[in-house]
């Protein structure tokens, strides 16, 4: 079978679909984490997909950044779901709830 | 377009080197003195202040960066604003970390990494420095929402903050994926084969239809991760939860610095990507946008402004009043979308939030700095119960944040009013357009909610003035914080009256905004 354009945008679309709905229902701050990197890498392979069909460079070069600022946001997040930690035992998102309404 | 221009990113590279030197000094200065160092970056801000009001406003648009950077009249604005919210977040943060006693030359150096990453969002021309400026910006502001890591709060806010930054960010990188995919080209403005420039926009309207509807999927998911970025309804749930968690300081400049640099990049996108249709073209595209914009513009107005009134925190019922005003300034991008889908390129939308943004930063701050002051630097007393008798225990500072409420809800002749009536009026504009007379009703939804949030903000002012002080303790007014916020006030009244050099600064972006 030949591989179309068509297949890698619909991995991409399903990973995408995965990672927002773990993003909404996961309850687990690391697991949110996991989520929002496959996100992130769901477009990043609709960006390298593209640019395969186009034969231009720039959407291999927009994933490199891509990538960059994801590992980042992960620096920071895991520092931050840390901070938490040691203040509440949980990384649970549910009990993060003084704030309201 | 094919060079590198270092000259025209010299203010980024000072505010680089500046918030470098900010994170060495530290290192070196005694623990006593590190927190002079808000008046190093208040120094340093000021001279960047002055050195961008003493540039002249572009009559061309010039390219930086090989392309990725450009430097015309709205990002000189826009940069202009982003300077004068640094300096003002810098006063009022050195007394409020002096009382916290942690750490201040991280905090200064985040303040100024974050400010950086607005002045490039000001100048993107490309997905790419888009995409990774707005990242600078949120990457600091999550830090610093969470700043205070022992207190709850804070760390809830930034952990909130995160989880739906982070959502937003990949949103909006898969969004400008399917533009890509659609256009193959991430730059907004590029040389054509033939030594034309051409606008990435020129290149949507020529695409074939299935392409034209992968385009629409891509603006749309990315407006939809932008829209996280202004607090847009339905794409608001973080804000007030983030902006009463955050320190003090921090939900200032992010009321102020974050929710602009989320308007510049829709107008950027607006602007130079979605494509102006030519009459009796195929209306689809832009149509849909506008409809889009003018049911969020719509929920986001009421929402933010009802859901203020209950609220029992001061800092809170500032995150949902900051809903209410993006609202008006989605009024605007509806206004510049309709003109578009019309086949005019007339974008007094984006004069009109320019002008409003400028207003809103002293209107803004001097209220965040007057709370800083009222609660001295902690983060205990927020309710506005506490306010209560204020007029007695501190007139100066009951008639600076009176001031700075009437003029959020926009009573004549503060800035707050003007702002709202630009772009209420350039609503009305493109209403009489053939087809968009339905926007009249977007209007009145202005309109109407000038009136639903003078109820909240009089609810302030009453408990400031017609109740009794629940306290007898005086409030001391450190003389720094209490120069910004009258000058922020003065501003206020003068932007307000005197509006004609004002007027003209913002309606000067409009010259260069479209190449």
């Amino acid at each position: 079978m030949e591989i179309h354009i068509a297949h890698y945008l619909i991995v991409a679309g399903i990973l995408f679909s995965i990672g927002l709905v773990g993003v909404v229902v996961r309850r687990n701050a690391i697991v949110v984490l996991m989520c929002l990197e496959l996100m992130l890498n769901a477009a990043n392979l609709v960006f390298v997909a593209f640019a395969r069909m186009h034969g231009n460079m720039q959407g291999r070069i927009f994933v490199f950044f891509a990538i960059t600022v994801a590992a980042a946001e992960a620096a920071v997040m895991l520092a931050i779901i840390i901070a938490v930690y040691r203040q509440r035992e949980t990384v649970n998102t549910d009990d993060m709830d003084i704030m309201q309404g | 377009m094919d060079a590198m221009n270092l000259h025209l990113m010299l203010p980024e590279i000072y505010l680089v080197l500046l918030g470098l030197v900010i994170l060495i000094a530290d290192l070196y200065l005694a623990p006593e003195k590190r927190f002079n160092l808000g008046w190093w970056t208040a120094g340093g801000l000021s001279v960047l202040a002055v050195w961008l009001f003493a540039t002249p406003t572009p009559e061309t648009v010039e390219f930086a960066g090989f392309g990725l950077y450009r430097a015309d009249g709205f990002a000189l604005f826009m940069k202009k604003v982003f300077a004068l919210t640094g300096i003002l977040v810098a006063v009022m943060s050195t007394g409020y970390l002096k009382r916290y006693g942690r750490g201040p030359g991280e905090f200064f150096s985040l303040v100024i990494f974050a400010l950086t990453g607005m002045f490039m969002v000001a100048s993107v021309n490309d997905f790419m420095s888009l995409f990774v400026s707005l990242e600078l910006v949120t990457l600091c502001l999550f830090i610093l929402a969470a700043y205070r890591r022992h207190d709850k709060l804070s760390g809830e806010a930034g952990i909130k903050y995160i989880i739906v930054g982070a959502m937003a960010a990949g949103l909006m990188l898969f969004g400008m994926a399917f533009i890509y995919g659609a256009t193959g080209e991430v730059r907004f403005t590029y040389m054509g084969a033939d030594g034309q420039l051409v606008l990435l926009s020129q290149t949507v309207a020529n695409l074939e239809s299935g392409w034209q509807m992968t385009a629409l999927f891509g603006f749309t998911v990315l407006l939809v991760g932008l829209g996280f970025k202004v607090a847009a309804v339905p794409f608001h749930v973080w804000v007030p939860d983030v902006y009463q968690g955050a320190p003090t300081p921090v939900t200032a400049f992010l009321s102020v610095g974050s929710k602009a640099a989320g308007f510049i990049l829709i107008i950027r996108v607006i602007t130079l990507v979605v494509p102006t249709i030519a009459p009796g073209a195929d209306l689809a595209l832009v149509d849909q946008l506008v409809k889009l914009f003018a049911l969020i513009a719509g929920l986001t107005l009421f929402y933010g402004n009802l859901a203020a009134i209950p609220q029992k925190n001061l800092k809170r019922l500032m995150g949902f009043s900051s809903i209410g005003h993006a609202g008006y300034l989605l009024l605007g991008i509806v206004a510049v979308l309709a003109m578009k889908a019309a086949g005019e390129e007339t974008m007094n939308g984006v004069s009109a939030i320019a002008f409003y943004l400028f207003a809103y930063v002293f209107t803004n701050m001097a209220m965040f700095i007057g709370m800083v002051i009222f609660t001295q630097g902690s983060e205990d007393s927020h309710a506005i119960d506490d306010y209560a008798g204020l007029g007695k225990r501190a007139p100066l500072l009951a008639l600076c944040m009176t001031i700075a409420l009437l003029s959020l809800a926009g009573v004549p002749p503060l800035a707050g009013f003007f702002g709202k009536f630009y772009l209420i009026s350039s609503i009305v504009e493109a209403a009489r357009l053939d087809g968009y007379g339905w926007l009249l009703v977007l209007a009145a939804a202005g309109a109407v909610n000038v009136v639903i949030s003078m109820y909240y903000y009089l609810c302030v002012v009453k408990r400031m003035y017609m109740l009794e002080p629940t306290s007898d303790e005086p409030i001391h007014l450190p003389p720094p914080a209490k120069i910004a916020m009258v000058a922020c006030i003065v501003l206020v009244v003068v932007i307000g009256i005197f509006q004609g050099p004002f007027v003209q600064m913002a309606t000067g972006v409009l010259a260069t905004l479209g190449f």
